[in-house]
Protein backbone atom coordinates (compact mmCIF):
# COMPACT_ATOMS: atom_id res chain seq x y z
CA UNK A 1 0.00 0.00 0.00
CA UNK A 2 1.31 3.40 -1.17
CA UNK A 3 1.91 5.87 1.82
CA UNK A 4 -0.23 8.30 0.05
CA UNK A 5 -3.12 5.89 0.20
CA UNK A 6 -2.29 5.71 3.95
CA UNK A 7 -2.90 9.45 4.26
CA UNK A 8 -5.90 9.41 2.72
CA UNK A 9 -7.32 6.30 4.65
CA UNK A 10 -6.46 8.03 7.77
CA UNK A 11 -7.20 11.77 7.20
CA UNK A 12 -3.82 12.08 8.35
CA UNK A 13 -1.37 15.13 7.97
CA UNK A 14 2.04 14.92 6.37
CA UNK A 15 5.08 16.16 9.17
CA UNK A 16 7.87 14.91 7.30
CA UNK A 17 8.58 13.14 3.82
CA UNK A 18 6.49 14.81 1.66
CA UNK A 19 8.36 13.55 -1.27
CA UNK A 20 8.36 10.36 -0.62
CA UNK A 21 4.28 9.50 -0.43
CA UNK A 22 4.60 7.08 -3.73
CA UNK A 23 6.68 4.61 -1.91
CA UNK A 24 4.96 1.80 -0.70
CA UNK A 25 4.48 -0.27 2.73
CA UNK A 26 3.92 -4.03 3.29
CA UNK A 27 2.21 -4.45 6.21
CA UNK A 28 1.31 -2.64 9.52
CA UNK A 29 2.62 -2.57 13.13
CA UNK A 30 0.67 -1.12 16.41
CA UNK A 31 2.10 -0.54 19.54
CA UNK A 32 3.61 2.34 21.99
CA UNK A 33 5.76 0.25 23.83
CA UNK A 34 9.17 0.88 22.44
CA UNK A 35 10.79 -2.49 23.54
CA UNK A 36 7.46 -4.36 21.77
CA UNK A 37 8.57 -2.56 18.29
CA UNK A 38 12.21 -3.46 18.42
CA UNK A 39 10.79 -7.42 19.36
CA UNK A 40 8.22 -7.36 16.78
CA UNK A 41 8.95 -4.67 13.95
CA UNK A 42 9.90 -5.73 10.50
CA UNK A 43 11.07 -3.44 7.91
CA UNK A 44 8.71 -1.98 4.97
CA UNK A 45 6.45 -1.84 7.46
CA UNK A 46 3.98 1.66 8.49
CA UNK A 47 4.13 2.14 12.69
CA UNK A 48 0.98 3.15 14.24
CA UNK A 49 1.83 4.73 17.93
CA UNK A 50 0.48 7.02 20.04
CA UNK A 51 3.69 8.12 21.71
CA UNK A 52 5.40 11.18 20.34
CA UNK A 53 8.84 11.24 22.38
CA UNK A 54 12.44 11.18 20.27
CA UNK A 55 12.86 7.03 21.46
CA UNK A 56 10.02 6.23 18.74
CA UNK A 57 12.58 7.72 15.99
CA UNK A 58 15.32 6.04 17.47
CA UNK A 59 13.34 2.76 18.00
CA UNK A 60 12.30 2.67 14.44
CA UNK A 61 15.61 3.94 13.13
CA UNK A 62 17.12 0.46 15.22
CA UNK A 63 14.41 -1.33 13.83
CA UNK A 64 14.92 0.18 9.89
CA UNK A 65 11.35 1.28 9.76
CA UNK A 66 11.05 4.59 8.11
CA UNK A 67 7.43 5.35 8.55
CA UNK A 68 5.20 6.52 11.66
CA UNK A 69 1.91 7.73 12.30
CA UNK A 70 1.09 9.01 15.11
CA UNK A 71 -2.30 8.43 16.36
CA UNK A 72 -5.07 10.00 18.72
CA UNK A 73 -4.60 13.72 17.80
CA UNK A 74 -0.82 13.48 19.04
CA UNK A 75 1.64 15.35 17.07
CA UNK A 76 5.60 15.19 18.40
CA UNK A 77 7.19 17.95 19.31
CA UNK A 78 9.34 20.45 16.94
CA UNK A 79 12.69 19.00 17.81
CA UNK A 80 11.10 14.81 17.28
CA UNK A 81 10.26 16.09 13.43
CA UNK A 82 13.42 18.05 13.39
CA UNK A 83 14.97 13.91 14.26
CA UNK A 84 12.63 12.52 11.65
CA UNK A 85 13.36 14.63 8.92
CA UNK A 86 17.30 14.31 9.83
CA UNK A 87 17.15 10.76 9.06
CA UNK A 88 14.65 10.38 6.27
CA UNK A 89 11.26 9.46 7.81
CA UNK A 90 8.21 10.16 6.29
CA UNK A 91 5.77 10.84 9.58
CA UNK A 92 2.40 11.14 9.33
CA UNK A 93 -0.41 12.18 12.08
CA UNK A 94 -4.09 11.33 12.06
CA UNK A 95 -7.06 12.33 14.76
CA UNK A 96 -8.38 8.72 14.76
CA UNK A 97 -7.72 6.54 17.95
CA UNK A 98 -4.57 3.70 17.24
CA UNK A 99 -7.57 0.69 17.01
CA UNK A 100 -9.78 2.73 14.58
CA UNK A 101 -6.50 3.58 12.55
CA UNK A 102 -6.08 -0.20 12.53
CA UNK A 103 -9.15 -0.80 11.73
CA UNK A 104 -9.19 1.35 8.46
CA UNK A 105 -5.91 -0.06 6.91
CA UNK A 106 -6.57 -3.78 7.67
CA UNK A 107 -10.55 -3.12 5.92
CA UNK A 108 -8.18 -1.47 3.06
CA UNK A 109 -6.14 -4.71 2.78
CA UNK A 110 -2.75 -3.75 4.98
CA UNK A 111 -1.91 -7.01 6.69
CA UNK A 112 0.08 -7.25 10.28
CA UNK A 113 3.30 -7.87 11.02
CA UNK A 114 4.45 -11.94 11.73
CA UNK A 115 3.96 -12.40 14.83
CA UNK A 116 7.28 -14.34 15.81
CA UNK A 117 9.38 -11.61 17.41
CA UNK A 118 13.36 -11.48 15.63
CA UNK A 119 14.14 -15.28 17.15
CA UNK A 120 17.40 -17.03 15.10
CA UNK A 121 16.90 -20.56 16.09
CA UNK A 122 18.70 -21.09 13.48
CA UNK A 123 21.24 -19.64 14.73
CA UNK A 124 20.85 -21.27 18.09
CA UNK A 125 20.15 -24.81 17.12
CA UNK A 126 24.15 -24.70 14.87
CA UNK B 1 -21.70 -9.03 20.13
CA UNK B 2 -20.91 -10.82 23.08
CA UNK B 3 -17.22 -11.54 24.62
CA UNK B 4 -18.03 -14.93 24.05
CA UNK B 5 -18.37 -15.18 19.98
CA UNK B 6 -15.78 -13.02 19.87
CA UNK B 7 -13.40 -15.28 21.92
CA UNK B 8 -14.97 -18.04 19.44
CA UNK B 9 -14.58 -16.16 15.95
CA UNK B 10 -11.58 -14.99 16.60
CA UNK B 11 -10.02 -18.28 18.49
CA UNK B 12 -8.75 -16.00 21.80
CA UNK B 13 -7.91 -17.82 24.56
CA UNK B 14 -9.30 -16.90 28.12
CA UNK B 15 -6.51 -16.78 30.56
CA UNK B 16 -8.79 -15.32 33.43
CA UNK B 17 -12.84 -14.39 33.81
CA UNK B 18 -14.47 -17.41 31.91
CA UNK B 19 -17.72 -16.51 34.03
CA UNK B 20 -17.74 -13.46 32.01
CA UNK B 21 -18.04 -14.13 28.92
CA UNK B 22 -21.49 -12.61 28.84
CA UNK B 23 -20.49 -9.43 28.43
CA UNK B 24 -21.53 -7.09 25.54
CA UNK B 25 -18.54 -5.83 23.56
CA UNK B 26 -19.64 -2.18 22.64
CA UNK B 27 -16.20 -1.43 20.77
CA UNK B 28 -12.66 -1.93 20.64
CA UNK B 29 -9.33 -0.08 22.24
CA UNK B 30 -6.32 -0.30 21.30
CA UNK B 31 -3.17 1.71 23.39
CA UNK B 32 -0.07 0.65 25.88
CA UNK B 33 0.16 3.68 27.69
CA UNK B 34 -2.16 3.45 30.30
CA UNK B 35 -2.72 7.18 30.70
CA UNK B 36 -4.03 7.20 27.04
CA UNK B 37 -6.22 4.39 28.00
CA UNK B 38 -7.82 6.13 31.05
CA UNK B 39 -8.39 9.11 28.92
CA UNK B 40 -9.38 7.55 25.82
CA UNK B 41 -11.04 4.21 25.84
CA UNK B 42 -15.19 3.90 27.06
CA UNK B 43 -16.91 1.57 28.76
CA UNK B 44 -17.45 -1.41 27.11
CA UNK B 45 -14.50 -1.71 25.10
CA UNK B 46 -12.37 -4.50 24.76
CA UNK B 47 -9.10 -3.27 25.45
CA UNK B 48 -6.19 -4.55 23.23
CA UNK B 49 -3.15 -4.17 24.78
CA UNK B 50 0.77 -5.93 24.72
CA UNK B 51 0.98 -4.88 28.65
CA UNK B 52 0.77 -7.50 31.46
CA UNK B 53 1.76 -6.16 34.48
CA UNK B 54 -0.39 -5.38 37.18
CA UNK B 55 -1.30 -2.38 36.83
CA UNK B 56 -3.76 -3.17 33.77
CA UNK B 57 -6.42 -4.78 36.00
CA UNK B 58 -6.92 -1.31 38.09
CA UNK B 59 -6.90 0.52 34.21
CA UNK B 60 -9.66 -1.98 32.88
CA UNK B 61 -11.99 -2.14 36.23
CA UNK B 62 -11.83 1.71 36.57
CA UNK B 63 -12.69 2.04 33.07
CA UNK B 64 -15.69 -0.87 32.60
CA UNK B 65 -13.97 -2.41 29.97
CA UNK B 66 -16.09 -6.31 28.40
CA UNK B 67 -12.53 -7.87 28.54
CA UNK B 68 -8.99 -7.16 27.98
CA UNK B 69 -7.18 -8.59 25.22
CA UNK B 70 -3.42 -9.35 25.54
CA UNK B 71 -1.67 -9.20 21.52
CA UNK B 72 1.31 -11.20 20.55
CA UNK B 73 1.27 -13.93 22.77
CA UNK B 74 2.60 -12.19 25.66
CA UNK B 75 3.69 -13.90 28.57
CA UNK B 76 1.00 -12.37 31.36
CA UNK B 77 2.15 -12.07 34.82
CA UNK B 78 0.63 -14.51 37.52
CA UNK B 79 0.18 -11.28 39.65
CA UNK B 80 -1.63 -9.39 36.52
CA UNK B 81 -3.83 -12.73 36.59
CA UNK B 82 -4.47 -13.12 40.26
CA UNK B 83 -5.58 -9.51 40.24
CA UNK B 84 -7.91 -10.03 37.39
CA UNK B 85 -9.84 -12.83 39.78
CA UNK B 86 -10.21 -10.52 42.56
CA UNK B 87 -11.65 -7.96 39.98
CA UNK B 88 -13.86 -9.97 37.81
CA UNK B 89 -12.13 -8.74 34.62
CA UNK B 90 -12.00 -10.99 31.82
CA UNK B 91 -8.44 -11.49 30.21
CA UNK B 92 -8.12 -12.61 26.42
CA UNK B 93 -4.91 -13.79 24.49
CA UNK B 94 -4.02 -14.15 21.05
CA UNK B 95 -0.99 -14.57 19.09
CA UNK B 96 -2.18 -11.92 16.70
CA UNK B 97 -0.44 -8.29 16.83
CA UNK B 98 -1.94 -5.59 17.97
CA UNK B 99 -2.28 -4.18 14.31
CA UNK B 100 -4.31 -7.53 13.10
CA UNK B 101 -6.05 -7.87 16.34
CA UNK B 102 -7.80 -4.50 15.80
CA UNK B 103 -7.76 -4.92 12.15
CA UNK B 104 -9.50 -8.23 13.02
CA UNK B 105 -11.74 -7.33 15.94
CA UNK B 106 -13.33 -4.28 14.16
CA UNK B 107 -14.43 -6.20 11.01
CA UNK B 108 -16.41 -8.15 13.08
CA UNK B 109 -17.52 -5.47 15.45
CA UNK B 110 -18.83 -3.49 12.24
CA UNK B 111 -20.29 -5.92 10.21
CA UNK B 112 -20.68 -9.40 12.03
CA UNK B 113 -17.72 -10.75 10.58
CA UNK C 1 33.77 -9.36 -9.10
CA UNK C 2 31.27 -6.47 -9.24
CA UNK C 3 32.90 -5.52 -13.00
CA UNK C 4 32.45 -9.19 -13.70
CA UNK C 5 29.15 -9.55 -13.05
CA UNK C 6 27.85 -6.61 -15.11
CA UNK C 7 29.89 -7.22 -18.43
CA UNK C 8 26.86 -10.00 -19.45
CA UNK C 9 24.47 -7.31 -17.89
CA UNK C 10 25.85 -4.30 -20.56
CA UNK C 11 25.79 -6.96 -23.62
CA UNK C 12 22.16 -8.33 -22.94
CA UNK C 13 21.53 -4.63 -22.90
CA UNK C 14 22.85 -3.94 -26.17
CA UNK C 15 20.15 -6.18 -27.53
CA UNK C 16 17.63 -5.03 -25.21
CA UNK C 17 18.38 -1.32 -26.20
CA UNK C 18 17.99 0.18 -29.85
CA UNK C 19 19.71 2.68 -32.06
CA UNK C 20 16.79 5.57 -31.36
CA UNK C 21 17.71 4.97 -27.14
CA UNK C 22 21.00 6.33 -27.33
CA UNK C 23 21.17 8.50 -30.60
CA UNK C 24 21.95 11.95 -30.71
CA UNK C 25 18.35 13.63 -32.27
CA UNK C 26 20.31 17.12 -32.56
CA UNK C 27 22.45 16.63 -35.98
CA UNK C 28 25.10 18.41 -37.23
CA UNK C 29 24.78 18.27 -40.99
CA UNK C 30 26.08 19.88 -43.82
CA UNK C 31 25.18 20.61 -47.18
CA UNK C 32 27.40 19.08 -50.06
CA UNK C 33 27.68 22.56 -52.05
CA UNK C 34 29.34 23.92 -48.81
CA UNK C 35 33.10 24.58 -49.47
CA UNK C 36 35.95 22.69 -47.13
CA UNK C 37 36.65 26.05 -45.44
CA UNK C 38 33.31 26.65 -44.24
CA UNK C 39 33.42 22.94 -42.87
CA UNK C 40 36.64 23.69 -41.13
CA UNK C 41 34.37 26.42 -39.17
CA UNK C 42 31.69 24.15 -38.54
CA UNK C 43 32.97 21.16 -37.48
CA UNK C 44 35.18 23.82 -34.98
CA UNK C 45 32.16 25.78 -33.83
CA UNK C 46 30.15 22.48 -33.08
CA UNK C 47 33.50 20.50 -31.68
CA UNK C 48 32.38 17.38 -33.74
CA UNK C 49 34.62 15.23 -35.68
CA UNK C 50 32.17 14.86 -38.90
CA UNK C 51 28.74 15.37 -39.77
CA UNK C 52 26.61 13.69 -42.63
CA UNK C 53 25.86 15.11 -45.84
CA UNK C 54 22.27 15.90 -46.34
CA UNK C 55 20.54 16.68 -49.74
CA UNK C 56 16.80 17.81 -49.69
CA UNK C 57 16.45 15.52 -46.28
CA UNK C 58 18.60 12.74 -47.55
CA UNK C 59 21.70 11.17 -46.52
CA UNK C 60 24.13 11.17 -49.38
CA UNK C 61 27.85 10.95 -47.54
CA UNK C 62 29.39 11.82 -44.57
CA UNK C 63 32.36 13.89 -44.30
CA UNK C 64 34.91 13.87 -41.36
CA UNK C 65 38.31 15.80 -40.10
CA UNK C 66 39.84 13.64 -41.75
CA UNK C 67 38.74 14.38 -45.50
CA UNK C 68 38.95 17.73 -44.29
CA UNK C 69 42.92 17.34 -43.19
CA UNK C 70 43.37 15.87 -46.57
CA UNK C 71 42.18 18.64 -48.43
CA UNK C 72 44.03 21.40 -46.12
CA UNK C 73 47.32 19.17 -46.99
CA UNK C 74 46.68 19.61 -50.70
CA UNK C 75 45.78 22.91 -50.75
CA UNK C 76 42.26 22.41 -51.28
CA UNK C 77 40.34 24.23 -49.03
CA UNK C 78 37.84 25.74 -51.73
CA UNK C 79 36.56 22.80 -52.65
CA UNK C 80 33.41 21.34 -52.16
CA UNK C 81 32.28 18.62 -49.60
CA UNK C 82 30.39 16.89 -52.47
CA UNK C 83 33.35 15.92 -53.82
CA UNK C 84 35.67 15.12 -50.83
CA UNK C 85 32.91 12.94 -49.17
CA UNK C 86 32.92 9.84 -48.67
CA UNK C 87 30.16 8.58 -50.56
CA UNK C 88 29.53 5.12 -49.64
CA UNK C 89 27.81 5.46 -46.53
CA UNK C 90 26.78 3.02 -44.00
CA UNK C 91 23.93 3.70 -42.23
CA UNK C 92 21.80 2.53 -39.43
CA UNK C 93 17.86 2.34 -38.18
CA UNK C 94 16.11 3.46 -35.36
CA UNK C 95 15.04 0.89 -35.17
CA UNK C 96 18.01 -1.47 -34.82
CA UNK C 97 19.61 -3.04 -31.86
CA UNK C 98 22.07 -1.38 -30.26
CA UNK C 99 24.61 -4.66 -30.83
CA UNK C 100 23.97 -4.05 -34.81
CA UNK C 101 25.71 -0.34 -34.63
CA UNK C 102 28.37 -1.68 -32.35
CA UNK C 103 29.23 -4.41 -34.63
CA UNK C 104 29.32 -1.83 -37.57
CA UNK C 105 31.59 0.79 -35.71
CA UNK C 106 33.63 -2.56 -34.83
CA UNK C 107 33.92 -3.79 -38.72
CA UNK C 108 34.09 -0.48 -40.27
CA UNK C 109 36.28 1.63 -37.59
CA UNK C 110 33.96 4.62 -38.24
CA UNK C 111 33.52 7.06 -35.20
CA UNK C 112 29.62 8.21 -36.42
CA UNK C 113 26.96 6.62 -38.50
CA UNK C 114 23.76 8.53 -39.37
CA UNK C 115 20.32 7.07 -38.04
CA UNK C 116 18.46 6.99 -41.23
CA UNK C 117 14.64 5.97 -41.59
CA UNK C 118 14.27 2.67 -43.17
CA UNK C 119 11.94 3.60 -45.69
CA UNK C 120 12.58 7.18 -46.97
CA UNK C 121 16.39 7.45 -45.97
CA UNK C 122 15.72 10.82 -44.06
CA UNK C 123 17.91 11.68 -41.22
CA UNK C 124 17.04 11.19 -37.65
CA UNK C 125 19.85 10.93 -35.91
CA UNK C 126 23.20 10.22 -35.40
CA UNK C 127 25.07 7.73 -33.55
CA UNK C 128 28.32 7.58 -32.10
CA UNK C 129 29.99 5.38 -29.82
CA UNK C 130 30.37 7.36 -27.04
CA UNK C 131 26.76 8.06 -26.90
CA UNK C 132 26.12 4.02 -26.91
CA UNK C 133 28.54 4.08 -23.81
CA UNK C 134 26.50 6.67 -22.26
CA UNK C 135 23.34 5.16 -23.01
CA UNK C 136 24.30 1.49 -21.55
CA UNK C 137 25.94 3.75 -18.76
CA UNK C 138 22.38 5.71 -17.58
CA UNK C 139 20.39 2.32 -18.01
CA UNK C 140 22.84 0.30 -15.80
CA UNK C 141 22.46 2.63 -13.35
CA UNK C 142 18.68 2.68 -13.42
CA UNK C 143 18.39 -1.11 -13.37
CA UNK C 144 20.82 -0.33 -10.31
CA UNK C 145 18.97 1.57 -8.56
CA UNK C 146 15.59 0.08 -8.91
CA UNK C 147 17.35 -3.33 -7.73
CA UNK C 148 18.94 -1.20 -5.08
CA UNK C 149 14.94 0.02 -3.69
CA UNK C 150 13.20 -3.00 -4.18
CA UNK C 151 15.82 -5.76 -2.95
CA UNK C 152 17.28 -3.66 -0.58
CA UNK C 153 19.86 -5.54 -0.40
CA UNK C 154 23.08 -4.49 0.99
CA UNK C 155 26.42 -5.07 -0.24
CA UNK C 156 29.14 -4.95 1.04
CA UNK C 157 31.36 -2.34 -0.17
CA UNK C 158 33.58 -2.18 2.66
CA UNK C 159 33.74 -4.75 4.59
CA UNK C 160 34.12 -7.29 2.47
CA UNK C 161 37.41 -5.69 1.17
CA UNK C 162 38.79 -5.44 4.96
CA UNK C 163 41.31 -8.17 5.03
CA UNK C 164 43.03 -9.74 8.23
CA UNK C 165 43.29 -8.23 11.63
CA UNK C 166 41.47 -5.31 10.79
CA UNK C 167 39.28 -4.05 14.15
CA UNK C 168 37.79 -0.53 14.61
CA UNK C 169 36.50 0.51 18.11
CA UNK C 170 34.21 3.24 19.03
CA UNK C 171 33.46 4.37 22.37
CA UNK C 172 30.88 7.05 23.81
CA UNK C 173 29.53 7.92 27.38
CA UNK C 174 25.52 7.49 28.31
CA UNK C 175 24.09 9.67 30.58
CA UNK C 176 21.71 8.69 33.98
CA UNK C 177 17.89 9.87 32.69
CA UNK C 178 19.28 11.64 29.95
CA UNK C 179 16.51 10.81 28.03
CA UNK C 180 16.48 13.66 25.07
CA UNK C 181 19.60 11.62 23.89
CA UNK C 182 19.15 8.15 24.62
CA UNK C 183 19.41 6.25 21.44
CA UNK C 184 21.97 8.57 20.20
CA UNK C 185 24.78 6.20 21.22
CA UNK C 186 23.07 3.29 19.52
CA UNK C 187 22.61 5.37 16.00
CA UNK C 188 25.46 6.49 15.94
CA UNK C 189 26.92 2.58 16.26
CA UNK C 190 24.20 1.95 13.34
CA UNK C 191 25.77 4.73 10.85
CA UNK C 192 29.42 3.25 11.79
CA UNK C 193 28.31 -0.64 10.92
CA UNK C 194 26.47 0.55 7.84
CA UNK C 195 29.33 2.93 6.90
CA UNK C 196 31.19 -0.39 6.77
CA UNK C 197 28.82 -1.82 4.95
CA UNK C 198 27.90 -4.79 7.37
CA UNK C 199 24.91 -7.02 6.09
CA UNK C 200 21.62 -5.21 6.80
CA UNK C 201 20.89 -8.08 8.89
CA UNK C 202 23.95 -7.90 11.46
CA UNK C 203 23.28 -3.91 11.38
CA UNK C 204 19.37 -4.84 12.60
CA UNK C 205 20.56 -7.12 14.94
CA UNK C 206 23.43 -5.00 16.79
CA UNK C 207 21.57 -2.01 16.68
CA UNK C 208 18.56 -3.16 18.28
CA UNK C 209 20.22 -4.81 21.20
CA UNK C 210 22.59 -2.07 21.32
CA UNK C 211 19.48 0.29 21.68
CA UNK C 212 18.36 -1.85 24.73
CA UNK C 213 21.44 -2.25 26.67
CA UNK C 214 21.19 2.07 26.02
CA UNK C 215 17.84 2.25 27.00
CA UNK C 216 18.45 0.13 30.31
CA UNK C 217 21.59 2.37 30.95
CA UNK C 218 19.83 5.42 31.10
CA UNK C 219 16.36 4.26 33.06
CA UNK C 220 18.16 1.87 35.74
CA UNK C 221 21.80 2.82 36.26
CA UNK C 222 24.43 5.69 37.19
CA UNK C 223 25.16 6.07 33.83
CA UNK C 224 28.15 4.33 32.54
CA UNK C 225 29.83 4.05 28.34
CA UNK C 226 29.11 2.04 25.59
CA UNK C 227 31.60 0.22 22.77
CA UNK C 228 30.78 -0.69 19.54
CA UNK C 229 33.87 -3.34 18.30
CA UNK C 230 34.22 -4.61 15.05
CA UNK C 231 36.57 -6.74 13.65
CA UNK C 232 36.73 -9.43 10.67
CA UNK C 233 34.41 -12.21 12.34
CA UNK C 234 32.15 -10.09 14.74
CA UNK C 235 30.31 -7.14 15.50
CA UNK C 236 30.72 -6.78 19.58
CA UNK C 237 28.92 -4.14 21.59
CA UNK C 238 30.21 -3.57 25.55
CA UNK C 239 28.01 -1.02 27.68
CA UNK C 240 29.64 -0.64 31.19
CA UNK C 241 27.66 1.11 33.82
CA UNK C 242 28.51 2.01 37.06
CA UNK C 243 25.88 0.34 39.21
CA UNK C 244 23.59 -0.05 40.73
CA UNK C 245 24.13 -3.98 39.52
CA UNK C 246 21.22 -6.17 38.59
CA UNK C 247 19.99 -8.14 41.44
CA UNK C 248 18.73 -11.69 39.73
CA UNK C 249 20.23 -11.55 36.13
CA UNK C 250 17.97 -15.37 35.58
CA UNK C 251 15.46 -12.78 36.47
CA UNK C 252 15.96 -10.14 34.37
CA UNK C 253 16.13 -12.63 31.65
CA UNK C 254 12.90 -13.53 31.79
CA UNK C 255 10.28 -11.77 29.10
CA UNK C 256 8.58 -9.93 30.86
CA UNK C 257 10.27 -9.33 34.06
CA UNK C 258 10.01 -5.48 35.15
CA UNK C 259 11.38 -3.36 37.71
CA UNK C 260 9.95 -0.17 36.02
CA UNK C 261 7.61 2.50 37.49
CA UNK C 262 4.82 3.56 36.06
CA UNK C 263 6.09 6.95 34.69
CA UNK C 264 9.01 4.64 32.70
CA UNK C 265 5.84 2.55 31.37
CA UNK C 266 4.38 5.93 30.49
CA UNK C 267 7.41 6.59 28.06
CA UNK C 268 6.86 3.42 26.44
CA UNK C 269 9.42 1.44 28.25
CA UNK C 270 9.83 -1.70 31.04
CA UNK C 271 7.95 -4.24 29.27
CA UNK C 272 10.41 -6.35 30.61
CA UNK C 273 12.08 -6.71 27.18
CA UNK C 274 14.80 -5.67 26.96
CA UNK C 275 17.72 -8.46 28.08
CA UNK C 276 15.59 -11.07 26.46
CA UNK C 277 15.18 -9.01 23.27
CA UNK C 278 19.41 -8.69 23.52
CA UNK C 279 19.37 -12.20 23.73
CA UNK C 280 17.68 -13.04 20.65
CA UNK C 281 19.38 -10.85 18.90
CA UNK C 282 22.80 -12.28 19.38
CA UNK C 283 25.23 -14.94 19.19
CA UNK C 284 26.61 -14.62 22.59
CA UNK C 285 25.61 -12.81 25.73
CA UNK C 286 27.57 -12.33 28.93
CA UNK C 287 26.69 -9.91 31.49
CA UNK C 288 28.98 -10.08 34.60
CA UNK C 289 27.29 -7.68 37.60
CA UNK C 290 28.10 -6.16 41.01
CA UNK C 291 25.29 -5.31 43.68
CA UNK C 292 26.21 -1.65 44.02
CA UNK C 293 28.90 -1.15 41.55
CA UNK C 294 28.55 -2.15 38.13
CA UNK C 295 27.17 -4.10 35.20
CA UNK C 296 29.40 -5.44 32.60
CA UNK C 297 27.30 -6.11 29.50
CA UNK C 298 28.71 -7.85 26.55
CA UNK C 299 27.07 -9.42 22.95
CA UNK C 300 28.20 -10.26 19.89
CA UNK C 301 27.20 -11.23 16.17
CA UNK C 302 29.22 -12.99 14.44
CA UNK C 303 29.38 -11.93 10.62
CA UNK C 304 29.63 -15.40 9.50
Amino acid sequence: MKIREIKKLLNAKVLAGKERLEMEVFCGGASDLMSDVLAYARPKIVQLTGLTTNQVIYTCEMAQIDVVVFVRGKEPPKEVIELAKEKGFVLLATKLPLYEACGVLYEAGLTGTMIEPLKAEKRKKK
Amino acid sequence: MKVKEIVKKMKLKVVAGKDFLEREAKGGYAGDLLSDVLAGSKEGDVWLTVQVHPNIIAVSAMKGHCAILITSSKTIEEETIEKAKEEKITILSTPLNTFEAAGKLSRLLENGG
Amino acid sequence: MGIRKKIPKSQELTYALSVKDAMCKNVVKVSPYLSIKKLREILKENAISGAPVVEKGRVIGVISIEDLIKCLVKGEITAKIKDKMTKEITVCHPEDPLIKAIQIFERTGYGRLPVVEKDNNKLVGILTKSDIVMCLFKKLRSLYETKEEKEDENHLPLYSELKGDFSFKMEKPVEKMDFKKAGSVSSAFKDAMEKFGLPKDVVRRVSISAYEAEMNMVIYSEGGTMTLQIDPHKAKIEANDNGPGIDDVKKALTPGYSTAPDWIRELGFGAGMGLPNIQNNSDKLKIRTKKGKFTRLSFEVNLK
